[in-house]
């Protein structure tokens, strides 16, 4: 076993365990701190997996705005992480029978699809190559994608400010 | 040289890890972060198959891209709403949203 190979197992373990944790941590503020170790890992995942451009962007977007974002609406959302406050509803038996039930179905699919069972790495570095993706084949999805961008700030800005009082 | 498979079933489940916690969240928020595990297993299966099917031209890291900006978008205007039906119910569990039942 090669050490990036091992390196790519721990990886996969820790992010289970803290998504574990993320789903069942009784305080959310702990919740949103696991979420960020699970980014984190995954953005790891992906440099091993030969895509930088994504691991350097899953960092700056996921854990530099979203992440922040989730902490300061936990903050400002004060009185949900009172000890007292029941943090999940009473539906934890089906829940968990519906995702294990997806999960299995999800195995039994991977395990029989005719898919090789180990993938080489080919290249180390892409970003020009996604440059060339974006600026050739999906030139209209880019164009879209920053209007959608930019209408659902400026959506959020106005859904999220005091807002005047017609009457 | 990646283990395909294990990859496939470890994205598999941290989605139902995801599909979990946002059925049972009873916190708005904690549903939005169970949803961004959703989104994360999805990008790490385009990549993983990415890597598979076509190296030379990574069709599926321009899709991840594509994901991480639509879930930008979408945490922005979750949060925004919450914000808002937190400053008229000074609540946001799922099961008190009810403003808007007749």
């Amino acid at each position: 076993m090669s050490g990036k190979f091992f390196i790519y197992d721990i990886l996969m373990v820790i992010t289970i365990l803290s998504a574990v944790g993320v789903v069942t941590v009784k305080n959310i503020f702990h919740s949103a701190l696991l979420l960020g170790l699970v980014l984190i890992s995954i953005a790891m995942l992906y440099l091993l997996l030969g895509a930088e451009f994504l691991a350097a962007v899953q960092i700056l977007v996921y854990i530099g705005g979203i992440l922040t974002l989730l902490i300061f609406a936990i903050m400002l959302t004060k009185n949900l992480t009172d000890k007292n406050i029941p943090q999940t509803n009473n539906q934890k038996l089906p829940s968990f029978l519906i995702s294990a039930f997806i999960f299995v179905i999800l195995v039994f699919g991977i395990l029989k699809a005719p898919i090789p069972e180990h993938i080489e790495i080919l290249k180390i570095t892409n970003t020009s190559d996604i440059g060339h993706i974006f600026f050739q084949n999906y030139v209209l999805a880019f164009e879209i994608l920053s209007v959608v961008l930019l209408v659902a700030l400026v959506g959020a800005i106005v859904i999220a400010s005091k807002g005047t009082d017609h009457d | 040289m990646i283990n395909l498979k294990e990859t496939l079933i470890f994205a598999s489940l941290l989605f139902c890890i995801g599909i979990y916690g946002a059925l049972t969240r009873r916190n708005t928020i904690g549903i939005l972060i169970s949803i961004e595990l959703i989104f994360n297993s999805c990008c790490l299966n385009f990549v993983v198959f990415t890597r598979y099917y076509n190296p030379e031209l990574l069709i599926g890291d321009a899709f991840v891209l594509f994901v991480i900006s639509v879930a930008a978008c979408e945490v922005a205007i979750g949060l925004a709403l919450l914000l808002s039906i937190y400053r008229s119910n000074k609540n946001i569990s799922s099961d008190q949203i009810n403003i808007m039942k007749g």
